[in-house]
């Protein structure tokens, strides 16, 4: 078993006078928590396909570094490569530490991010004892995470340039990180986040990410979530969404790298009117494991959702797909579609998927679609009877399944990076023209 | 409550109209279970040594195992050590030849479920094997079948007379240690049917089998074999009904179907098991173990089934799609009332190359029922171009049911094809109104709408079963209406 000792490395984190008590005890509940379920294995159902061993043996350490000056700087050079220009408003997150190279004004137009110290209410009734019983992972991130970071937009604003969380992972021994996000949106206010995911590190690392959300009356969120990490990185995470009357969550999920990522989604629609839409696509290639795991709650009266992942699996890849809809009994008008297609381009890729309905009323109308094979040997032949040669006509064919779930994501500069990003891994990419 | 919601409800009430019990004296083994009443079974049954060796082993596994949980059910659980694992008419000695030397008393049974077991043998050329409890008693059109080569007979008589089949096929399809329930059958089964198609026969007849559950108490374990040789083909017909009774009654079953080179087998069931009362007290518990295997090439197995009875069904007939080309099928209808609960679905294991499978499940959910498909589809890396279409629906009517579908799809081979898709939806108000107001009655209606929902799997009955499998639809669902 592990030589880094949880309990220890915990004990010795909380030693610091400036924790405050709330945050103390969650902190200690979370702890508790954890050591009670420990890592999830594979016994459990939502764990049949994907085994955390290299995570549990790759002795990541959790305690809390300061940012040095060396990690700043190669930091600034990671986000030259990023996504959004500098205008964009950013923060930077490195090894789960808000970094000063962050360009984003503190204060600006009722948006404003602090660190959580103190309880939030609408965001602390989001994780307790069941969340972390729930997701044993969200009980570690949230006893190790060093800074809860908080984002909030008040009443009645809409702010149409996106925000741009970046998460880099650097350090040259195995690290894990616990980044945590908390949202807050406004009633009526509207807010776009790109929440990336990047690694200049070759060194196997762990991100184990929570992002909690809460959103009011009539609010919009769009969040996109890009992970573009090297082949040796870990990934977990949870998203943990509540949405009130009429309000609207659009998430986007893009997964490109990392060696075995596990995404949990858990979404509660809790009031009349609430909607959400999860589009998802991900390339696992090359001995890459992408788990994506999903959960929406219709709780309430004319909840709808939309789902769709889309996944490419290549040469020894794997990816697992479970997406769960609950429709409980007052939630008389429910609308819930779900689909989850994938390409197994690989004599030795697998997939695996699990699409779940759960329906306790019968006013409703929900559906569910998957389908697994590889590509359309008519629509191939159709491009090659135009005289397009036959690697070029699966790299085309490829490239516009994973483009349907692309064509959804509402920034175009996101769209654009994944667009090039999974075309860069495609054969005869270069051939394509101005196609891109 | 509107007028049409309380004469619906009035209709949902419906007493069961088969609840009775015949009066036949039973010989009980004290209820309760080890090793002793194991031994006691076999030595009752006059088993040969291998398996009675057979069934200890089976016991002595399944004292390791746990009850599963994993099925979206809930009951209070069973007393094992309650239930007596042995119930045989008295008067055995003197079994019955022909149907005229049965106990009258049986043959009442048979009519008062509306079963004339003579007349439908002779009008529908079916040869009926009838369990009546745990021991088979009357088995008809031998001669004829005999002429064919094929055997036809129950489980005990097989081994007397097959010792050889039974030791080489029992358990190689669902063995011991396969799960909780069917390891408790292999240790404790009482009898059931056997079948052997030799090679390049096509059985003259459907198989037909009435099981029918009559002594509280007695917890009824089936096992039924059938062997399809090379290049042979049978259609087999199981039916069930149960007399009321207040107490959960336990029925764990196994079945196990082995398809050689070119072999077919058709394997239909009406299940229609006391469900219990409108307040989900009493009700037959059945875990049954069903799965086939195409062993051979080409072969092919095709399970049908309509499930309207049982407090609790928890079954799920799969296919092991071993030889190359062979075809596995599902086709299930699932209607669950009142309080009943279904966990139902289907495994399509793929291992030969070019395999293919079709899955359509109909679920049906009324009151405050609770209906769940639960399958796998799952594609080896050997089965190139393997093939799979699943397909389940289901219906809620009224808002108290629950409908879920939890389907698991695995593939690991980049030829195969798999398709899934589900959808969950009630009687829409549209269709409803276009019926009411061209003079059909609000359950004529949901009946027309309900077979017309199922069709698909009735079409793949042998066709006097897709007529009793309609009339059991309505009498079981009628009038829940939301």
């Amino acid at each position: 078993m592990s030589t880094i000792n949880l309990q220890e490395v915990f004990d010795a984190s909380l030693d610091q006078p400036d924790i405050s008590a709330a945050s103390r005890s969650l902190r200690n509940e979370a702890m508790v928590s954890f050591n009670e379920t420990g890592f999830p294995s594979r016994k459990h159902e939502n764990w049949r396909y994907t085994d955390l061993k290299p995570i549990v043996s790759g002795e990541f350490d959790p305690s809390p570094q300061p940012i040095n000056s060396q990690q700043e700087k190669k930091a600034s050079q990671d986000i030259e490569k990023s996504i959004l220009d500098s205008k964009a408003l950013r923060l930077v997150f490195i090894n789960g530490q808000l970094s000063t190279n962050n360009t984003f004004p503190n204060e600006l137009n009722g948006l404003s991010i602090s660190k959580k110290t103190e309880s939030y209410k609408s965001i602390d009734v989001l994780q307790g004892k069941e969340l972390f019983k729930d997701y044993p992972l969200a009980a570690l991130n949230t006893a190790f995470s060093q800074r809860e970071t908080l984002i909030t937009l008040d009443e009645g604003i809409q702010i149409t340039k996106p925000l741009h969380l970046i998460h880099i992972n650097s350090g040259t021994e195995p690290r894990a990180i616990h980044p945590k996000i908390a949202i807050d949106i406004g009633t009526e206010s509207e807010l776009t986040i790109v929440q990336h995911f990047i690694s200049s590190n070759p060194e196997p690392g762990w991100t184990n990410s929570v992002t909690l959300i809460n959103q009011n009356k009539g609010s919009l969120l769009k969040l996109y979530r890009f992970q573009e990490y090297p082949h040796e990185q870990f990934h977990t995470e949870l998203l943990k969404s509540r949405l009130g009357n009429n309000a609207e969550l659009k998430l986007g999920y893009v997964d490109l790298g990392g060696k075995l990522v596990r995404n949990d989604v858990h979404i509660d629609l809790a009031e009349p009117g609430a909607a959400c839409s999860i589009d998802g696509v991900f390339l696992a290639i090359n001995g890459q494991h992408i788990d994506n795991h999903t959960l929406i709650e219709h709780s309430a009266p004319r909840t709808t959702s939309q789902e769709s992942f889309r996944g490419i699996i290549g040469e020894h890849g794997r990816g697992v797909f479970k997406g769960k809809v609950v429709v409980h009994r007052d939630a008389q008008g429910a609308d819930a579609q779900q689909s989850s297609d994938n390409l197994l381009l690989s004599e030795h890729g697998e997939i695996d998927a699990k699409p779940e309905l759960e329906i306790y009323t019968d006013d409703v109308k929900c559906s569910h679609g998957t389908t697994v094979g590889e590509l359309n040997l008519e629509q191939l032949f159709y491009l090659c009877s135009r005289g397009i040669d036959e690697t070029t006509a699966k790299g085309l064919l490829t490239f516009a399944f994973a483009n349907t779930i692309l064509q959804r994501i509402e920034v175009p500069e996101v769209r654009k990076r994944a667009a090039s990003s999974i075309a860069g891994e495609l054969p005869d990419h270069q051939n394509w023209g101005g196609l891109l | 409550m509107r007028t049409e919601d309380k004469e619906f409800s009035d209709l949902v009430k419906q007493k069961y109209q088969h609840g009775f019990v015949t009066d036949i004296e039973q010989e009980l083994v004290p209820p309760g279970l080890d090793e002793d009443v194991v031994r006691l079974i076999s030595k009752k049954k006059g088993e040969p040594l291998f398996l009675t060796n057979w069934r200890l082993k089976a016991y002595r596994h399944w004292l390791t195992m746990d009850e599963p949980t994993w099925a979206h059910v809930k009951y209070t659980p069973i007393d094992y050590q309650s239930i007596s694992y042995f119930a045989a008419p008295k008067n055995l000695d003197d079994a019955p030849k022909s149907l005229d030397e049965v106990d009258p008393a049986l043959l009442e049974t048979y009519d008062k479920l509306g079963i004339p077991l003579h007349e439908r043998a002779r009008l529908a050329g079916v040869a009926v094997d009838a369990v009546f409890d745990s021991v088979s008693v009357a088995t008809t059109f031998k001669e004829k079948l005999g002429e064919a080569g094929v055997v036809f007979c129950s489980f005990s008589e097989a081994v007397k007379t097959h010792p050889e089949l039974i030791e080489k096929y029992l358990g190689s399809v669902v063995p011991q240690r396969d799960n909780f329930f069917a390891a408790l059958n292999s240790a404790v089964f009482s009898d059931g049917s056997f079948v052997y198609i030799p090679k390049g026969v096509r059985c003259p007849m459907e198989l037909s089998t009435y099981f029918r559950i009559n002594a509280a108490n007695t917890g009824q374990f089936e096992r039924t074999l059938i062997i399809a040789d090379e290049g042979s083909h049978v259609s087999y017909l199981e039916g069930c009904t149960a007399p009321m009774r207040d107490e959960n009654q336990l029925h764990a079953a196994v079945v196990e179907l082995v398809a050689l080179e070119d072999a077919e087998i058709k394997y239909s069931t009406v299940q229609n098991w006391y469900p219990g009362d409108e307040n989900g007290v009493g009700g037959i518990y059945n875990f049954v173990t069903k799965r086939g295997d195409c062993r051979g090439a080409n072969s092919k197995i095709s399970w049908t089934q309509v499930e309207t009875g049982s407090a609790i069904t928890w079954k799920y007939p799969s296919c092991i799609l071993r030889g190359e080309n062979s075809i596995g099928e599902f086709y299930s209808v699932a209607l669950a009332n009142n309080y009943q609960q279904a966990d139902t679905g289907t495994k399509m294991v793929h291992i030969g190359a070019n395999t293919r499978s079709t899955i359509i499940s109909k679920g049906i959910s009324a009151g405050n029922a609770e209906n769940s498909y639960r399958g796998l589809v799952r594609i080896m890396p050997t089965a190139h171009g393997a093939r799979n279409y699943t397909q389940c629906d289901s219906l809620l009517i009224g808002d108290q049911c629950g409908a879920h579908t939890f389907p698991a799809v695995e593939s690991r081979n980049r030829n195969a094809q798999i398709e899934h898709e589900a959808t969950t939806s009630k009687i829409s108000d549209d269709q409803l109104f276009y019926c009411r107001q061209r003079g059909l009655s609000e359950e004529d209606t949901v009946n027309m709408i309900v077979n017309g929902f199922c069709r698909d799997v009735f079409k793949k009955l042998p066709m006097e079963f897709a007529v009793e499998a309609q009339a059991l639809l309505n009498v079981s669902l009628e009038g829940a209406v939301g």
